[in-house]
């Protein structure tokens, strides 16, 4: 494929016109002699269902599937661009060990794996089973994650398994849990083609997830005076000149925004009564505070009319007003959508549980159109770390290292001894590593991650993982390759098989289609063939269970070291034993239903039935959904999900309405939400006299993450080359800094210098720059200080005090 | 550089193939098919207001009922 930059623009245009006009949107390319093959794109946290096609061996042409009902054959810039990142030149094709001089020495797989397998276990007899850990990611495949859960967990009994996820939606699961007491949202992607009021916060949807975004347009579209699309952001960014109404906030004053949109909705008669009566009212988070009565909570509102909170805000109260009135009118379908804006905070749980007050308050949720949707911004960090338990605290579907029962359950599905897995998390991301610089954490394994550019105040980070010993699995040279003591060449995206879920409950599989290069392996082949290693000279074996993938029965018995399971779909199947009869009931997800349905399944899906494709909606019984949408199945091109909650209705819950969430959150609720009253707050490190500007960063269209695979496609390069920092015209002409001309930020972790791009994006007083360059590491500046961190343990990224000035 | 995806919509379904091939005519435009819920069109045009006025031209004509954008990126 040799497409122009123009012609890949022009191709995007021609795919959204298409599936507009109801036709499928196909790329003009040339496709004789092409096999397409079903996957799911690489990149965000939409799961764009993409054909990949494929010629000689080689990925060749991509193009949107029209029966996907993610993107309806559509595709983005970057989409377009996924057969490039399989190809660059420097792909890692073979085992790497540093030496003794700083150089890296090619070597053979099994020198690889016995090196790595032998400091691993003599570490773990020498300093016990806390002085190594595992740093995995959203990008892993759910059976890479369930594997070297397992293996960290199950086999080696340490709970120093974290992921990258935590530093992007910990927060969001924080929210979900202190709400609802069960992680993930009640509707999904199908409620954006009944929605009324799209309320986006703290997310440029536009450029992050413009898949998601182009539903909004076609909703808008068709229904120009009748939809609102509301855009809070202090950026004026491409999603906020799409709105109706942009809310520009001071950077770090949104929970005052949302407190008072929930003044203007309990004081204007937008209450559903009836809705309430599944809702209860507790002060702060978790389990701290008080219960108290709907009374006490508009009491507690009093204080944040707009009146009284818009010049703290930075937005006209009367904006505020509009934009409540639009999001609680009575007989109005609301979707509120955020992402890291919201989740990258100091405040990221209390903002969370805000935005589902909003839906709680006025009944905004189980309904047509109605859901508070947390967009995630990796293409498994739902599959593989949310709901797989990928995290310190968590076993998986939804289970709890604390819980003994919990671990009963997973020793007996796993094949180990209960006795071996850990009892109590051990820390959060950033902890983890603030523990590898200590010393306490001698080895990590990082897979398919790049902390070395992506970790806040990456200085010393960076010099944790250079003095430990640090194991990268990973498809190019990074910045954390080239701190790493060995290096894993891995498959990528159609190079390897598995399966990833996304935003909406949403599992997709995703089928080898190439080999990948040199000596290249799958990442759950790398953690197999390492953990048959560990586990030999630990001595212990594994009772792993050839299951029926449809009855469940077990059909063998294995006693090996290692994992038991050899292949992905035995790791898709041991999964999903643990995932039945949990709320993320993924029994239903057999690998034939998952292959055989463009847009794969949506949990809870207990039933093996092929037709069934799992649940649109959570929380609300068959009779409800009938009466709230006029049925109770949504019928796709393949099979049908079900509009009301096949877990509820599996375990004889009682309805219409039933927040079910078993968490101990919930003692003292059960079957209710909690709408947590909460003060505002603001960010750990405002800005100051010293330090008086906020510095905010992120993603682009361009570039995706760290730019390991978006940098090496020369048109997405050509397209965004390098970093540079939005400035407002107000705060440039006060500077004297023109338009290119270079800019020295400072924070009180680090600096950098960048070009200027002097635009009204930025708002005075907040600078933004993207993550992507390599060569200009913004995380130098950015905050780790666990004072910083969101109640989920998630660091701070959208807000700390930097200085600038013309360089 | 501007780039836009748009649907024109016609007025009746028996006018669409009449229309597509009056707005093929059209400079900077080019039609990608006709479907059910209209005319899948691409728009080229030095800038975003260029494009802008374009549309405005194809919405002023009689049987389009409506143009509608799917996708504009300027830069």
């Amino acid at each position: 494929m040799n497409m122009t930059r123009r012609d890949v623009i022009k191709a995007s245009a021609a795919a959204a016109a298409l599936s507009l006009a109801g036709l499928p949107a196909t790329v003009k390319a040339a496709d004789d002699g092409i096999r397409y093959g079903r996957s799911q794109c690489r990149f965000c946290g939409t799961g764009c269902t993409v054909l990949a096609g494929v010629r000689n061996g080689r990925i060749v042409a991509v193009k949107g599937d029209a029966d996907s009902p993610i993107n309806f054959g559509r595709v983005c810039m970057k989409g377009y661009a996924l057969p490039h990142i399989l190809y660059g030149k420097d792909r890692l094709t073979r085992p790497m060990i540093r030496q003794a001089d700083g150089s890296l020495k090619a070597v053979s797989w099994d020198e690889a794996l016995d090196y790595v397998a032998d400091r691993f276990v003599s570490l773990i007899k020498e300093h016990g089973v806390d002085s190594v850990a595992w740093y995995g990611s959203g990008q892993n495949t759910t059976q890479e994650a369930f594997a070297a859960n397992k293996l960290f967990k199950g086999i080696i009994g340490t709970a120093n398994v974290e992921g990258n996820p935590r530093l992007c939606m910990a927060s969001a699961v924080g929210g979900y849990l202190n709400t609802f007491g069960a992680d993930e949202p009640a509707g999904g992607y199908d409620d954006f083609e009944d929605c009324d009021c799209f309320f986006i916060i703290g997310s440029n949807m536009a450029e992050n997830h413009p898949m998601l975004f182009r539903r909004v347009i076609d909703r808008k579209s068709a229904y120009k005076d009748k939809v609102r699309v509301i855009v809070a952001d202090p950026r004026y960014t491409p999603s906020a000149r799409y709105a109706d109404l942009h809310l520009k906030f001071r950077p770090g004053y949104d929970m005052h925004l949302l407190n008072a949109m929930a003044h203007v909705i309990v004081t204007e008669g937008m209450v559903d009564e009836e809705h309430l009566a599944y809702c209860t009212f507790r002060k702060g988070l978790k389990t701290k505070g008080d219960f108290i009565d709907f009374a006490a909570f508009k009491q507690f509102l009093a204080d944040y009319a707009p009146e009284k909170v818009a010049d703290l805000v930075g937005v006209p109260a009367e904006d505020i007003r509009t934009a409540a009135r639009w999001f609680g009118k009575n007989g109005v379908a609301s979707m509120s959508i955020w992402c890291m804006g919201i989740n990258q905070r100091t405040k990221g749980v209390h903002l969370n549980c805000q935005l589902h007050n909003l839906h709680l308050l006025t009944g905004k949720i189980g309904k047509p159109g109605s859901d508070s949707l947390s967009l995630t911004g990796q293409p498994n960090a739902c599959g593989g770390t949310r709901e797989q338990g990928g995290l310190t605290h968590l076993l998986p579907a939804h289970r709890a290292v604390a819980n003994p029962k919990h671990r009963a359950e997973m020793a007996e599905i796993w094949g180990v001894k209960v006795e071996w897995l850990p009892t109590k998390p051990t820390g959060p991301a950033v902890n983890m590593f603030h523990r590898l610089a200590a010393g306490k954490v001698k080895a990590i394994w990082i897979n398919t991650t790049n902390p070395g550019q992506s970790l806040p105040n990456l200085t010393p980070m960076r010099k944790a993982m250079r003095n430990a010993f640090t194991v990268v699995s990973d498809v190019y040279p990074t910045r954390t390759t080239e701190l790493a003591s060995v290096i894993l060449p891995s498959a990528m995206w159609v190079e390897k098989e598995g399966v990833m879920g996304q935003t909406d409950r949403r599992s997709q599989f995703i089928p080898k289609l190439v080999e990948p290069p040199g000596e290249a392996k799958p990442d759950f082949w790398q953690i197999k063939e390492i953990a048959r290693r560990i586990a030999k000279k630990l001595g212990r074996k594994t009772r792993y269970r050839v299951l029926d993938p449809m009855t469940g029965k077990v059909k063998e018995v294995r006693e090996v070291y290692g994992l038991g399971f050899e292949t992905e779909e035995e790791a898709w199947n041991e999964y999903r034993l643990a995932t039945r009869g949990q709320d993320v009931d993924l029994w239903g997800a057999t690998y034939a239903k998952l292959k055989a349905h463009s847009g794969g399944v949506t949990w809870p899906c207990p039933s093996t039935d092929f037709d069934n494709r799992g649940s649109a909606k959570r929380y609300i019984s068959k009779s409800y959904a009938a009466k709230q949408f006029g049925f109770f199945k949504r019928p796709y091109k393949t099979g049908y999900v079900t509009l009301y909650d096949q877990h509820l209705e599996e375990k004889g819950l009682p309805g219409p309405i039933n927040y079910y969430g078993h968490h101990p959150f919930h003692k003292g609720s059960e079957g209710k939400a909690i709408v947590r009253v909460l003060p505002a707050g603001l960010s750990y490190e405002m800005p100051d006299a010293a330090y008086p500007f906020v510095l905010n960063t992120g993603r682009v269209i361009e570039h995706w993450h760290s730019g390991t695979m978006t940098m090496r496609v020369p048109m997405l390069k050509q397209m965004n080359p390098a970093a540079y920092v939005e400035i407002s015209p107000e705060d440039a002409n006060r500077l004297g800094i023109a338009n290119g001309g270079r800019v020295k930020l400072v924070s009180r972790r680090g600096e950098i210098v960048l070009p200027a791009w002097v635009t009204d994006r930025a708002r005075p007083g907040m600078v933004f720059v993207p993550w992507f360059d390599e060569t200009k590491l913004i995380n130098l500046l950015t905050i780790d200080d666990p004072k910083s961190w969101s109640g989920a343990g998630e660091p701070d990224y959208k807000i700390c005090a930097i200085k600038i000035a013309k360089a | 550089m501007a780039i836009a995806g748009a649907v024109v919509i016609p007025v009746n379904d028996a006018a669409a193939a009449e229309l597509a091939a009056r707005l093929a005519k059209l400079p900077g435009l080019e039609v990608q098919g006709i479907g059910p819920r209209g005319i899948a069109v691409v728009l080229e045009a030095p800038q975003t207001k260029d494009l802008e006025r374009l549309s405005e031209e194809v919405l002023a004509w009689e049987e389009v009922a409506d143009f509608q954008l799917g996708y504009c990126n300027w830069e």
